[in-house]
């Protein structure tokens, strides 16, 4: 006997075999056939012309945002280790007087011209300053010896 | 015009120059067979339009990573299959009905149709094998009615071959129980 899998069920089911084979009951409207291919083909074309601006930032969208990440993370971690890590640089023209809330730098005409009033440093400035003079100065100041010694 | 091989059709549309030639060509060698199909699972032909339509547009988009390993149009039945099964889920789903609710509203429409030309006993057996279950009546339209292979359905489906043996035995008996219970009537 064969097994279930193997038979023909339509032995078994003579109305639905008698029915086998006969034409198809449906039918389409006149000239379906002729224009389906073309419309269907437009819209393909349409719809692919939709999604193509999508579809073209899909494949790289991901990977854009990636290296827009990776670089942005490096440049402020970079500028986070430079800050921490090193002093900012000191001007040559150091502020060191401050008048009414003005810091002024040591090449200041106001500077120096405040500095040519105080008597002690008046003959000074503007002059130059050989080794004598400035040991006389240093004696005259009474300064610590280690600064003399720097000085000099 | 005579039929394209498959090799020949996608060497076509592989071709920029002649893609749309080619699509041309495979959608009039195979929308009637399709079109048969789909019609049969969903029974309205404005539906199966639709699923049709889809089915080619599917298509298109696919072809150029189609890899041959298969027949070109066991790949298009593959996808109207698909198809035909989502376009009957997304029916229950939007008309919130039972299963059965959706089979009268489908075999309603083979007597409002104007394009179904069978007799009474091709409207009974349609109307029978709207009563199938959506993947049974897949497995039985393209046994009965397509003569499909059970090796190619098996490629089709995703099924195994046993499996669709006795899904078309079961679908076989199903039909003539119904149409016997018709002839009572």
């Amino acid at each position: 006997m064969r097994p279930l899998a193997e038979k023909d069920p339509l032995d078994e089911a003579p109305k639905l075999g008698s029915l086998h084979g006969a034409p198809t009951p449906f039918s389409v409207p006149d000239g379906f056939f002729d224009r389906f291919p073309h419309r269907v083909q437009s819209m393909a074309i349409q719809r692919q012309a939709a999604q193509r601006p999508v579809a073209r930032l899909l494949p790289w969208g991901p990977k854009l945002a990636l290296a827009a990440a990776a670089v942005l993370v490096a440049f402020l971690g970079g500028r986070f280790i430079l800050s921490e890590g090193a002093q900012a640089p000191i001007p040559t023209d150091t502020y060191a007087l401050e008048s009414d809330g003005v810091m002024l730098g040591w090449d200041d005409p106001e500077v120096l011209a405040m500095v040519a009033e105080i008597p002690a440093l008046a003959p000074r400035v503007g002059e130059g300053v050989d080794d004598d003079a400035l040991a006389t100065y240093l004696e005259e100041e009474d300064l610590p010896l280690e600064m003399i010694i720097e000085e000099l | 015009m005579s039929d394209l091989t498959d090799a020949e059709l996608l060497a076509l549309f592989r071709d920029e120059g002649t893609r749309h030639r080619a699509f041309n060509l495979l959608v009039n060698q195979y929308q009637r067979r399709l079109y048969a199909f789909i019609r049969r699972m969903v029974t309205d032909h404005d539906e199966a339009e639709d699923v049709l339509q889809n089915t080619f547009i599917k298509a298109w988009n696919g072809l150029d990573s189609f890899r041959g390993d298969a027949q070109l149009f066991s790949w298009l039945y593959r996808i109207a299959h698909n198809e035909c099964l989502n376009h009957l889920r997304k029916l229950r789903r939007g008309l919130f009905v039972s299963n059965d609710a959706v089979i009268e509203r489908l075999t309603a429409s083979l007597d409002s149709s104007e394009h179904f030309s069978g007799d009474l006993i091709a409207r009974k057996l349609q109307a029978a094998v709207m009563r199938l279950p959506d993947k049974q009546r897949a497995v039985f339209t393209m046994k009965y009615f397509d003569g499909l292979k059970y090796e190619e359905m098996s490629g089709i489906t995703g099924t195994s071959v046993g499996a669709l043996k006795s899904s078309y035995h079961i679908a076989v008996k199903k039909i003539e129980a119904m149409l016997a219970i018709d002839q009572t009537k």
